[in-house]
C-alpha cells in the first residue's frame, strides 16, 4: 500500500481547532469563580488545561505526521501498559481518590487517568484484530468472543473505580466497532440485550445509581437532592435564550451547579452563550462525526477505516452522552464533553486520536 | 465494512440532529418557563438589578414597593398590626426561599421581563437607567381585607369576598397570616414553617379543604329543583328526624311542614336528607360540578378543587350526608364563594380575577382583565327560589346574625362537624355564605372559622360586617 502522501484533512483539523478554542473559553468563564474561592487564582484551572491543550496539539501533529502503519508494532505493548495502569490506580495509596472514586494517579505536577488511555488502546486493538479477522469476525467463539473478552475486563477495571459513564462509553464504542467490522446482527442484537441487562443491574444494585435514574424519570421530586443537578442544568440552559446572557454573566457557576467547568460545562454554554452558542457545539460535533467517517469511508485499508471510524465515533458517543445528560434526556452519568470540559488526561488522548486520524487521512483515495 | 461505517455515520449524525431539535425545543418551548420558575435562583438575582414593579390594590393603596436604597431594592410590604393582611394573596419575595403568590405568578411582568417590555429595556440599556418593572393593580381592596383579618382576630379561618356581577375579588384573607417582610429571615421561616404555628403559609381560602356544612344545601337545592324532584311549594313533614337506609340522621329541631325555601331558611337536614336521597348520586354530583366545586378557576395563585366522597364510598348513607354537607365532601370557602355568586348572578359564575391591570411605570396600560363568565352553573329561575330561601334564612331563620339594617342581605349559614374522633369536645367548622343587597347583589362573601362553632354565631356577624363594609366602601 504505496499511496502517495497527501496533507491531512484541514476541515476535521479546523473543526478540532475551533472545538478546542470554545473549550478553553469556556473552561475559564466556567472555573473562575469556584478557582477563585478555592485556589485564589481565577486562571488556576485554565492555565493547566491551556498547559493540557498545547501539549495536546503537541501530540496531535507528532501523530498526524507519524505514519499509522508502524501502530501495528507497538499494539502489544500499548494494550499491556494501559492494563497495567488500570489495575495500578485501583490500588489504594497509588491511585488518589475524589468524590468517592479512585480514577487518577497523582504525579506530583498532574494528575493522570488511565482509563481515558485505556479507551484509545483498545480502540486500537481492536481495530487490528478486526481488520486480521476479515470474513472470521461472523463466528462468534473465534470472531467477537476475544475482544468482548478484553473489552469486559477493561469495562470491568473502570467500572471498579468506579465510573459507570466511561465503562459505557467504552463498550459502546467497542460495539459501534463490531458492527463497523460486519458482525451479525444477530449476534449484536443478543449482545445488545445482555449489555441493557447488564447496565439494568449496575444501576439496580448501587444505590447512588437507582437513586440518579429515578430522579431522572421524576426530577422535580426532589429538586434539592437527587433531581438538582438535572433540574439546575435545566435552570441554565433554559435562562440562555437565544443568545444567552453574555460570555461571564453565567450564575450558575456561582456553585449552584457542581461540576460545571467538567461535566456540566455544555449548560454553562447555554446559560452565556444561548441557544447560538450551544448549537454551534452541536453542529462542530456534527462536522466532526462527518469527517471523521468520511475518512475512515474513503482509507482503503481496513485497519485505518476501523481504527479512524472507533476513535471517531467513541469522542461523538460521549459528546452524545455529556449533552443528553446536560439536556436532561439521560440520567446522570459523568463523562466529560471532548474537547469541551475540564480534564488534561481526556484532552491529551483525544487529541492523539485525532492525530491518528488525520494522519490515515493522509493516505486516503481522493474523490 | 464501508457500508457498514455509512450506516453508522448515518445514525450518528441523526442522534447529533435530534439533539438539536430537542435544544431547540427546550430553549423556545420551555425556555420561558424554565428562566422564570419560582426555584430558579437566577430571577431573585436579577432582581437586584431592577425595580420591581409596585402592586397597588383597587383604590391605589401600595401593597408591595420596592424601596431603592443604595445599591439594591428592598421590596417593602404593607403591614397592618404586624402582619400583611394580603400575604397570601400578594406573597413575598426572596433570594432563599424564593417567591410566592402574585409575585411568583407575576414576576416576569413585576420585572418587565416580558415581550412587551423589550423596548424598554434596550432603551434602559441604552441610557444606562436602572430598569423598572410594571406594576399591578389587584381587584383587592386593603381596607376591606385588613378589615376582614381583624374579624376574624386570632382564630383560624378565611373570608372570601367578590362580586357576582364580575368575578372581581374584593377580598381574600385567611387567619394566621404572616408578615412577607419578615419571610427572608431564617429564623422567622422555620417558625412559619413549624407544626404549632397553625400553617400561616398556607392560603386557607383557596387551599384550605373544609366540610361544608349546611351552606352545601343552596347546591342540593338547586338539583332538587333542577331535576324536578319537588317542586318548590310542595311541603313534606318533619319530625325532627329522618331514618336512611337504618341510620337515623337527628334534626336541630321539630320542623313540622316544611316546603322549599322554609327548609333553606330553617335548615331543614330532613328535607335535604330525603329529597337528596330522591336525587341521588349522579344529579347531586352532576350539579356540584355545574357550580364547579371540583374545578379550578385558574386564579393564578394556587387553589385546591373541591373533593367529594370516592365511587367505592357512595352509598345511601354518604348520599344522605353530601346532600346536607357532612360525609367526604372537602371545599375550599373560594369553591363556595363562587357556587354563591352563580345565585346571586341569576345562575352564571363569573370567572374570578385578582388582577384588574397591569401598567407601565409611566401609566401606560398594558393589559386589563375583562370579566367574562366562567360556567353556567343554574336557571335565574331556580336562583331566584333559593335566593328567597336565603332573604328568610336572614329574615327569620338560620342566619339572622348577619341582617344588616336597610339592606337587604341573603345568606345560608353552616355548622360542620369535625368527627375528630381524638377530641370528642372539639366545636364544629363555622360557615356563612351569602350576598347582598339581595335583590341586586354586589357583593357575595363565604367566610369560615375553623373549629369556631355555630355558623349563624360566629361566622354570620363576620359576613355582616364585611359585606357592610364592601357595601360602603363603593
Amino acid at each position: 500500500m504505496r499511496l502517495k502522501k497527501r496533507p491531512p484533512d484541514f476541515v476535521l483539523f479546523l473543526t478540532v481547532l475551533m472545538l478546542l478554542c470554545v473549550g478553553l473559553v469556556m473552561v475559564f468563564s466556567a472555573s473562575q469563580y469556584v478557582t477563585m474561592v478555592r485556589y485564589g487564582d481565577s486562571f488556576y484551572f485554565f492555565k493547566r488545561q491551556l498547559l493540557w491543550a498545547l501539549l495536546g496539539l503537541g501530540a496531535m501533529v507528532f501523530m498526524m505526521n507519524f505514519n499509522y502503519n508502524n501502530l501495528k508494532r507497538w499494539i502489544g505493548p500499548i494494550v499491556v501498559t494501559g492494563f497495567v495502569l488500570l489495575t495500578v490506580v485501583l490500588i489504594p495509596g497509588v491511585g488518589t481518590e475524589t468524590n468517592g472514586s479512585q480514577r487518577w494517579i497523582d504525579l506530583g505536577f498532574m494528575s493522570f487517568s488511565p482509563a481515558e488511555m485505556v479507551k484509545l488502546c483498545l480502540i486500537m486493538f481492536v481495530a487490528f484484530g478486526l481488520a486480521k479477522k476479515g470474513e472470521r469476525i461472523r463466528d462468534f467463539k473465534e470472531g467477537l468472543l476475544p475482544y468482548l473478552v478484553v473489552m469486559a475486563i477493561a469495562a470491568g477495571l473502570i467500572l471498579k473505580q468506579p465510573d459507570l459513564g466511561t465503562a459505557m462509553v467504552l463498550c459502546g464504542t467497542i460495539f459501534i466497532m463490531l458492527f463497523a467490522a460486519g458482525a451479525r446482527l444477530f449476534h449484536l442484537g443478543a449482545l445488545g440485550g445482555a449489555g441493557v441487562v447488564m447496565v439494568g443491574l449496575a444501576i439496580a444494585l448501587e444505590p447512588y445509581r437507582m437513586s440518579r435514574f429515578l430522579a431522572f424519570l421524576h426530577p422535580e421530586a426532589d429538586p434539592q437532592g437527587t433531581g438538582y443537578h438535572i433540574i439546575q442544568s435545566l435552570y441554565a440552559l433554559g435562562s440562555g435564550g437565544l443568545f444567552g446572557m453574555g460570555l461571564g454573566q453565567s450564575k450558575q457557576k456561582f456553585l449552584y451547579l457542581p461540576e460545571n467547568h467538567t461535566d456540566f460545562i455544555f449548560a454553562i454554554t447555554g446559560e452565556e452563550l444561548g441557544f447560538i452558542g450551544a448549537s454551534l457545539i452541536v453542529l462542530l460535533f456534527i462536522m466532526f462525526v462527518w469527517r471523521g467517517l468520511k475518512i475512515a469511508v474513503t482509507s482503503p485499508d481496513p485497519f485505518a477505516s476501523l481504527l479512524a471510524a472507533g476513535i471517531t465515533s467513541g469522542i461523538s458517543l460521549q459528546a452524545l452522552m455529556n449533552m443528553s445528560v446536560v439536556t436532561g434526556s439521560m440520567p446522570v452519568t459523568g463523562v466529560p464533553l471532548p474537547f469541551i470540559s475540564y480534564g488534561g488526561t481526556s484532552l491529551l488522548f483525544t487529541l492523539i486520536g485525532i492525530g491518528i486520524v488525520l494522519n490515515i487521512s493522509r493516505f486516503t483515495n481522493p474523490r | 465494512m464501508k457500508q457498514n461505517i455509512k450506516k453508522l455515520s448515518y445514525f450518528l449524525l441523526s442522534t447529533f440532529v435530534l439533539l438539536l431539535f430537542y435544544l431547540t425545543y427546550i430553549t423556545f418551548q420551555q425556555g420561558e418557563e424554565l428562566a422564570t420558575h419560582p426555584q430558579n435562583r437566577r430571577m431573585a438575582a436579577k432582581e437586584a438589578a431592577i425595580i420591581r414593579g409596585t402592586i397597588y390594590d383597587r383604590q391605589g393603596v401600595s401593597l408591595a414597593e420596592t424601596k431603592w436604597q443604595g445599591q439594591a431594592g428592598q421590596r417593602v410590604y404593607q403591614t397592618v398590626e404586624h402582619v400583611f393582611p394580603s400575604a397570601h394573596v400578594v406573597g413575598y419575595v426572596s433570594e432563599r426561599y424564593g417567591s410566592s403568590g402574585l409575585e411568583a405568578a407575576y414576576s416576569k411582568e413585576l420585572l418587565g421581563l416580558t415581550e412587551a417590555d423589550a423596548v424598554e429595556n434596550l432603551l434602559d440599556k441604552i441610557l444606562n437607567r436602572t430598569p423598572r418593572g410594571n406594576d399591578l393593580i389587584l381587584t383587592l381592596d386593603a381596607s376591606l381585607q385588613s378589615r376582614a383579618l381583624a374579624l376574624l382576630g386570632n382564630r383560624r379561618g378565611a373570608v372570601v369576598a367578590l362580586d357576582p356581577r364580575t368575578g372581581a375579588v374584593l377580598a381574600m384573607v385567611s387567619s394566621p397570616a404572616f408578615n412577607s417582610n419578615t419571610v427572608k429571615d431564617p429564623e422567622i421561616w422555620e417558625q412559619l414553617n413549624k407544626a404549632e404555628a397553625n400553617a400561616p403559609l398556607l392560603n386557607r381560602a383557596t387551599q384550605g379543604a373544609y366540610p361544608p356544612g349546611s351552606v352545601i344545601k343552596l347546591l342540593t337545592g338547586a338539583g332538587i329543583l333542577a331535576n324536578h324532584v319537588d317542586q318548590p311549594e310542595k311541603t313534606i313533614d318533619c319530625p325532627g328526624y329522618v331514618i336512611i337506609d337504618g341510620n337515623k340522621i337527628t334534626d336541630n329541631q321539630v320542623h313540622h311542614q316544611v316546603n322549599f325555601t322554609k327548609a333553606l331558611a330553617l335548615s331543614c337536614n330532613t328535607y335535604f336528607a330525603q329529597e337528596g336521597v330522591k336525587l341521588g348520586w349522579h344529579n347531586l354530583l352532576d350539579t356540584f360540578e355545574k357550580f364547579g366545586l371540583n374545578q379550578n378557576p385558574d386564579l393564578e395563585i394556587p387553589v385546591r378543587a373541591g373533593t367529594f366522597a370516592v365511587a367505592e364510598r357512595r352509598n345511601k348513607s354518604q348520599l344522605a350526608e353530601t346532600s346536607f354537607g357532612q360525609g367526604d365532601t372537602l371545599l375550599s370557602p373560594l369553591h363556595m364563594a363562587l357556587a354563591c355568586s352563580a345565585i346571586a348572578n341569576q345562575g352564571t359564575i363569573m370567572k374570578p380575577y385578582l388582577v384588574k391591570e397591569i401598567r407601565k411605570p409611566e401609566g401606560q396600560v398594558v393589559r386589563l382583565t375583562e370579566s367574562s363568565p366562567w360556567l353556567s352553573a343554574t336557571t335565574p329561575e331556580i336562583a331566584g327560589l333559593i335566593t328567597q330561601g336565603m332573604v328568610d334564612a336572614v329574615d327569620w331563620g338560620t342566619g339572622s346574625g348577619a341582617s344588616l339594617k336597610g339592606i337587604k342581605v341573603a345568606g345560608k349559614t353552616g355548622t360542620a362537624e369535625t368527627k375528630n374522633t381524638q377530641d370528642p369536645t372539639s366545636a364544629p367548622h363555622a360557615w356563612f355564605v351569602g350576598f347582598a343587597p339581595a335583590d341586586n347583589p354586589q357583593v357575595v362573601v363565604a367566610v369560615i372559622v375553623e373549629k369556631g362553632g355555630s355558623g349563624s354565631k360566629v361566622a354570620a356577624p363576620i359576613a355582616r360586617d364585611v359585606m357592610a363594609a364592601a357595601l360602603s366602601g363603593k
